[in-house]
């Protein structure tokens, strides 16, 4: 009797362990890659499917403060916002564009990801995409009109001033910039940033670039946006996380 | 009051669609250079449109390369004999330019009078996907439910009535034994059936891709509807099968001595009819063994609680864009914000091959390393010694600042000094505000790992601050630095201090700063 319910606790922990193995095999793969497709690798994928590993999956992303879920039959891992080992940092982020890194370059790189987002997910209408495609002209044609905008709505007195800049500052150095330069390829142009911006979210896995008139968003960032970017709520969190003082005051 | 408003949105559905066609694809430039009139484009347009709906419907692929041939042939039977019709050219301007409005959205404002508001609709008759053609990537395109739903209104006014139309047709076309009539009306018949099947794929799709769209009621509705009338359909199916079939057998019978031409001609048509409606049956069968299918798919989409449906969607110009352009300082919460969509990237952490390599800080070209055709990397010798120099200085500020805060709280008896308290001037602002982000970035270092670290890596410096090197450098000239410990830092509330240029009128304002130091191991 002793030895079946021995046999019996044995055998469970031994499920156990081997569901905690698989499962950290599955969160190693997604840390390496961000995703898991039937098509990327089929055991690993069929093992996400157990419920059990399923659960212990959930667990290690619980502990390293990640989302990790199945969207349209690929898994995703999406690091959360506060994370702070896993997942992009600003000091990653703000490198992407320009030949300098100031904090008007890291700006304009974060600021124009965004627009590329709104440009293809509004949030509005019922359509979760409002559209297939855009060009690097659009993209850079609309950071200009909404950066003149958002100067114009906003009465700040322009001081040389070293960290107090301001939407005003940003905008200047955007219209500063060469309209084009495809002869050298320049980095410092607005095309140029707008280019570098595309590269960067190529390599994320977000877009697809074909040529420089057609751009378009991946099935990865659709789902992602469809299934927690867009989600409203989040709205708090975005909303703390813009309130946040930085240290640089602005006045 | 005035009731017949209240479906008054879905006329202007209509009209949305028209007025996108007659005032905006029609009259593109790129097609306007074209000896076209007006009128022939618009043909081109809702002729191309059919082609994709054909496409769409037999579930085949349709590349720019198909329609290209499908316009040539277009372009000769109806004469536009033009010798230099770059057909691929004229496919593109009608796809992408006309059709696709070049990628941009198209919206048409309108009042909804059941709502009581202004509303926009969404134009997007058509879609693409990507396919893999010959191992590379092309563009199939596809009819989107609204496309269906405005080619279908064209010709297809009401479908169950000219579904009932076509079924009334077969059945005195059999009953009067005009077979050829009968098999056109049978013809016909399938092809009705084939788009109401389009539809409903149609509309699984959509409620995969958007349950926001669908409320259980309306849902309940369009299923209820949608079954009961194919339902109806699958029996007056059945009726004219079994209508066939005891006709030929009375025509058999009839016939029995005689074997003409027109004989077998009726027989031919006959048999043609009955394998007709047994393929059309065999769809709607497969269709309804698909109904709880598609229950199914409503409850797997509303059951996952996490896609978002359009409802509960954050609205990225006012509540991302326009949030961000207000707070313009808050580049690390616009990082946060967008983290979840990004790679984890911990090779940059803990690849080996990295830590072992020659290190330096990171800067752009190590971020985007493909990216550097951008840049022109050729320095000469001249420059490559400004260069240097400027970084002696750089490094050579970072020592004096940092000396100084560590000064300062080592003298401090509680062990802790205020950003206010060391410096008031500072030789390059700049320079201070590299180093601020830095430290206000780690919270909390251990200054034993961080020099372990340090002496771990060989570093190749650049202009950006480097903690663990200037510790090291600064620890080399004598300071106990391991007398620290590990080190807090902490921005304190509402404290806003102003530290100025030494060489010029340039300041730096920011919120006051607390260094303060603690044992190793102490909380």
């Amino acid at each position: 009797m002793d030895d079946r319910y021995r046999a019996e606790v044995e055998g469970y922990k031994n499920e156990i362990d081997n569901n905690y193995k698989k499962a950290m095999k599955i969160v190693y793969y997604l840390l390496d890659k961000g995703q898991l497709s039937m098509e990327d690798n089929k055991e690993l994928y069929m093992d996400y499917s157990d419920r059990d590993v399923q659960y212990s999956v959930e667990q290690i992303a619980e502990s390293f403060e990640v989302m990790i879920r199945r969207f349209n039959h690929v898994v995703y891992l999406l690091p959360y916002e506060e994370n702070q080992v896993i997942g992009m940092k600003m000091n990653d982020l703000r490198n992407i564009a320009g030949s300098k890194n100031t904090n008007v370059t890291a700006y304009l790189s974060m600021y124009l990801i965004t627009l590329m987002l709104q440009v293809f997910y509004s949030g509005v209408g019922e359509r979760l995409k409002t559209r297939d495609f855009a060009s690097e002209k659009e993209i850079v044609d609309y950071a200009s009109e909404r950066l003149e905008k958002a100067a114009s709505k906003r009465e700040v007195e322009i001081e040389e001033e070293v960290s107090g800049y301001n939407v005003v500052s940003i905008k200047e150095h955007w219209m500063s910039l060469r309209e084009d330069d495809e002869d050298r390829r320049a980095r410092n142009s607005k095309y140029g940033y707008v280019r570098s911006v595309v590269s960067f979210l190529e390599k994320q896995g977000l877009f697809i670039k074909y040529t420089s008139d057609n751009i378009r968003p991946t099935r990865k960032l659709t789902d992602l946006m469809g299934h927690y970017f867009l989600d409203q709520k989040r709205k708090e969190t975005i909303e703390r996380l813009f309130s946040e003082k930085s240290i640089f005051t602005e006045d | 009051m005035y009731q017949f408003l209240d479906n008054y949105h879905k006329r202007m559905e209509q009209v949305a669609i028209h007025h996108y066609l007659n005032e905006i694809s029609s009259i593109r430039d790129e097609l306007r250079k074209t000896e076209f009139t007006r009128q022939q484009i618009l043909g081109l347009i809702i002729q191309l449109l059919c082609f994709i709906m054909e496409k769409s419907l037999l579930e085949q692929s349709c590349t720019l390369k198909d329609m290209e041939t499908y316009m040539e042939y277009l372009m000769k039977e109806q004469g536009f004999m033009e010798a230099d019709i770059d057909y691929g050219n004229l496919v593109n301007h009608l796809v992408k330019t006309s059709l696709q409005n070049n990628g941009k959205p198209y919206y048409f404002t309108y009042y909804n009078f059941k709502e009581g508001k202004e509303e926009k609709l969404h134009i997007r008759l058509i879609e693409d996907t990507i396919i893999q053609v010959d191992g590379g990537d092309s563009f199939s395109y596809n009819l989107t439910a609204q496309g269906f739903q405005f080619l279908f209104s064209t010709l297809e006014v009401e479908e169950a009535l000219q579904m009932s139309f076509e079924q009334l047709k077969l059945k005195y076309a059999i009953q009067k034994r005009n077979f050829g009539s009968a098999r056109e009306s049978v013809d016909n018949l399938f092809t009705l059936n084939r788009k109401q099947i389009q539809k409903i794929k149609e509309y699984i799709v959509q409620i995969k891709e958007d349950i926001g769209l669908f409320t259980s009621e309306n849902y309940e509705n369009t299923y209820r509807t949608t079954f009961d009338t194919l339902s109806q359909q699958n029996e007056k199916h059945e009726e004219l099968y079994k209508l066939i079939t005891t006709t030929k057998n009375q025509y058999m019978e009839q016939n029995i001595d005689s074997k003409t031409s027109d004989m077998e001609d009726d027989l031919k048509n006959m048999d043609y009819i009955r394998s007709r409606l047994q393929q059309l049956l065999g769809e709607q069968r497969k269709l309804f063994n698909e109904q709880q299918n598609l229950g199914d798919v409503y409850n797997e989409a509303i059951g996952n609680v996490l896609y978002i449906g359009f409802e509960n969607r954050i609205d990225m110009e006012r509540d991302i864009v326009e949030a961000f352009e207000e707070n313009v300082m808050s580049l690390d919460g616009m990082a946060k914000i967008l983290r979840p969509l990004l790679m984890p990237d911990l090779k940059r952490n803990f690849n080996f091959t990295r830590a072992y390599s020659p290190q330096r800080i990171e800067s752009y070209e190590d971020v985007t390393t493909e990216d550097n055709i951008y840049l022109d990397e050729t320095r000469d010798e001249e420059e490559e010694k400004l260069h240097l120099e400027r970084i002696d200085y750089v490094q050579g500020a970072y020592d004096e600042m940092i000396s100084r805060i560590l000064d300062g709280i080592m003298e401090s008896e509680a062990g802790q000094a205020t950003l206010s308290e060391v410096f008031d001037t500072v030789e390059d602002v700049e320079l201070l505000r590299n180093l601020l982000v830095q430290l206000h970035g780690d919270h909390r270092i251990s200054i034993k790992r961080m020099l372990k670290q340090s002496r771990d890596h060989m570093h190749m410096p650049g202009e950006d601050f480097d903690f663990g090197y200037t510790l090291g450098r600064i620890g080399q000239k004598g300071m106990d630095i391991m007398k620290l410990g590990i080190l807090e830092i902490e921005a304190l509330e509402g404290a806003s201090i102003m530290i100025v240029n030494q060489r010029d009128k340039k300041y730096l304002k920011c919120r006051d700063i607390l260094f303060r130091r603690k044992e190793e191991g102490n909380g």
